[in-house]
């Protein structure tokens, strides 16, 4: 099947410091296996669109993967799999995800702050456009964070805004699904919210789906 | 799937995790959660890349050292010991 | 991506996978056994290849436990002690181990009291020891990273990771460790042996081994930390 694997600059494993093969002219890279007795332990790992958000590395890839005998915390498990193309994932995607992600979780904190009355501030937030005004904004309303919920939610909102400007969407992404966490009260929002950062990717580099 | 937020790692309760990550003694399940964490927190990427380093300086201390010439009163001990 | 197939180098020594490290492969207990039947045939050309293999190493271990000129002669009552129980060998530990744990003997009962005194089946420090003081991260009552970092430990230096002196703040930071935390360093990421090696030398449990390699590790780390991230020698 088709899925999608992040890899470090060199397209190699964040991890395992492992070289992929990469493809050459017209042709797929090569077959990389381990036996079945390795799995699930040393497997070939890669993901659907839906978690792309919690791998976010140098570069991202379509691989073909062999039967998968895993699917579990946001990741495929198979005994092979091959690098098909790189995708044009580079930094400047990665920055417009972490700024798109981040002003959802502006969005959302405004609309709770104004059920809850407190409707200056929202519109306080609703009113940055970008990350760094964001971030100074939000900060300003999470002072009283230790006792107020609400100012703790627009806390995330500027520890958010902090790591997508500094580049690091990985934890910007990370921290917007757990404000969805935080102020539902459910996981399913994390999930959900994660779901729409790795669409997001899928339709923003047009990934096969 | 389950979302990871569920059995998130801090930061503090990782770095007593580096050894057994490296050792490859975690279960399955706790290196998902280990990598899962290194994915979206650079302050304990650059930790493991830390220990990973203390790890190389500590190899190099063995190199360079003496030559592995056999010292003739070990030989002479030995044929000592070789005669009875 | 997590987990790829790892037919990797390792970056760290004795980095294998657990299921080969525990345990010579039967090829190895077997040479071992000829080996030692032909030293005990009076084999000259094997004791040297023996003596080759291990002295250095034997020699520098010994220097841990006694003054730095007694660590030759240790190593050779070492020998002696290895030549005379040669009949003993019986090939159920790995040779290297059996030589070392002589050597370990030997240079215990030479060296200090406090060496000799510390079992290695214990845990030196029972007390709590955190890899990295608790207050480098969140407390308990953060609103919402409690136990994360306060702030992200900075990169280390380039220039410091290739030059001597580092080397020498390394080689003296592992020094200041509790005594069987040292040794468990020294053998796994100084010498590269195994875990089980090490645990077969010195007699302890995968376990214990383990904790007392990542307290070593830890502090070694955190002792080089402000000098490798750019600040003045400690």
């Amino acid at each position: 099947m088709i899925a999608f694997k992040f890899l470090a600059r060199g397209a190699v494993g964040p991890f395992t410091g492992f070289a992929w093969p990469t493809p050459m002219a017209s042709s797929p890279g090569g077959w990389v296996e381990v036996p079945p007795e390795a799995l699930p332990d040393r497997g070939i790992h890669a993901c659907l669109a839906d978690h792309l958000s919690f791998w976010v590395d140098d570069e991202l890839w379509i691989v073909e993967l062999g039967e998968v005998v895993q699917r579990s915390s946001g990741q495929l498990i198979s005994s092979r799999g091959r690098l098909l193309k790189r995708t044009a994932w580079a930094r400047e995607v990665a920055n417009e995800l972490g700024k798109a992600c981040t002003f959802r979780a502006r969005d959302a904190a405004a609309q709770l702050l104004r059920r809850n009355g407190r409707v200056q501030e929202a519109n306080q937030l609703l009113g940055c456009s970008d990350l760094v005004e964001l971030k100074k904004v939000a900060r300003a309303i999470s002072e009283p964070c230790k006792t107020d919920s609400l100012a703790n939610i627009a806390g995330y909102v500027a520890d958010a805004a902090t790591f997508a400007n500094l580049g690091d969407v990985g934890t910007a992404a990370f921290i917007v699904a757990e404000l969805a966490r935080v102020s539902t009260g459910t996981i399913e929002a994390s999930a959900s919210e994660r779901a729409w950062q790795g669409r997001w990717i899928a339709e923003r580099l047009k990934l096969p789906l | 799937m389950t979302p990871e937020s569920a059995r998130d790692l801090a930061c503090q309760e990782l770095v007593e995790l580096v050894t057994d990550y490296l050792e490859q003694t975690l279960s399955h399940d706790e290196r998902t959660r280990f990598e899962q964490h290194l994915a979206m927190c650079g302050g304990c990427r650059e930790y493991l890349r830390e220990i990973r380093s203390t790890i190389n300086l500590s190899r190099k201390l063995s190199q360079g050292a003496l030559a592995s010439k056999v010292p003739d009163d070990l030989l002479t001990l030995f044929r000592k010991w070789k005669a009875g | 991506m997590p987990t790829d197939p790892a037919p990797v180098e390792s970056t760290a020594p004795g980095e294998r996978h657990l299921s080969e490290a525990l345990g010579a492969p039967r090829s190895g207990r077997s040479e071992d056994l000829r080996l030692v039947a032909a030293i005990r045939a009076g084999d000259e050309r094997a004791f040297r290849s023996l003596v080759e293999r291990h002295n250095v190493a034997m020699v520098r271990l010994a220097g841990a436990y006694v003054p730095p000129g007694a660590a030759e002669e240790v190593t050779q009552e070492a020998w002696i002690g290895v030549l005379k129980g040669l009949h003993k060998f019986e090939g159920r530990s790995s040779l290297k181990a059996w030589i070392f744990r002589i050597l370990i003997n030997c240079a215990q009962q030479r060296g200090s009291r406090e060496a000799r005194a510390v079992p290695f089946s214990a845990l030196e420090d029972e007390s709590q020891e955190a890899a990295v003081g608790k207050e480098r991260f969140l407390d308990a009552d953060h609103p919402r990273w409690p136990g994360h970092w306060v702030s992200y430990p900075e990169t280390w230096s380039d220039e410091r990771m290739i030059s001597e002196e580092t080397l020498a703040m390394v080689a003296k930071a592992m020094e200041g460790l509790p005594h069987a935390q040292r040794e468990v360093m020294r053998l796994r990421d100084v010498e590269g042996w195994t875990s089980a090696e090490v645990c077969e030398a010195l007699e302890i449990s995968e376990a214990n081994q383990r904790v007392l390699l990542h307290r070593a590790r830890s502090k070694v780390r955190q002792t080089i930390e402000p000098y490798m991230s750019g600040g003045g020698a400690p």
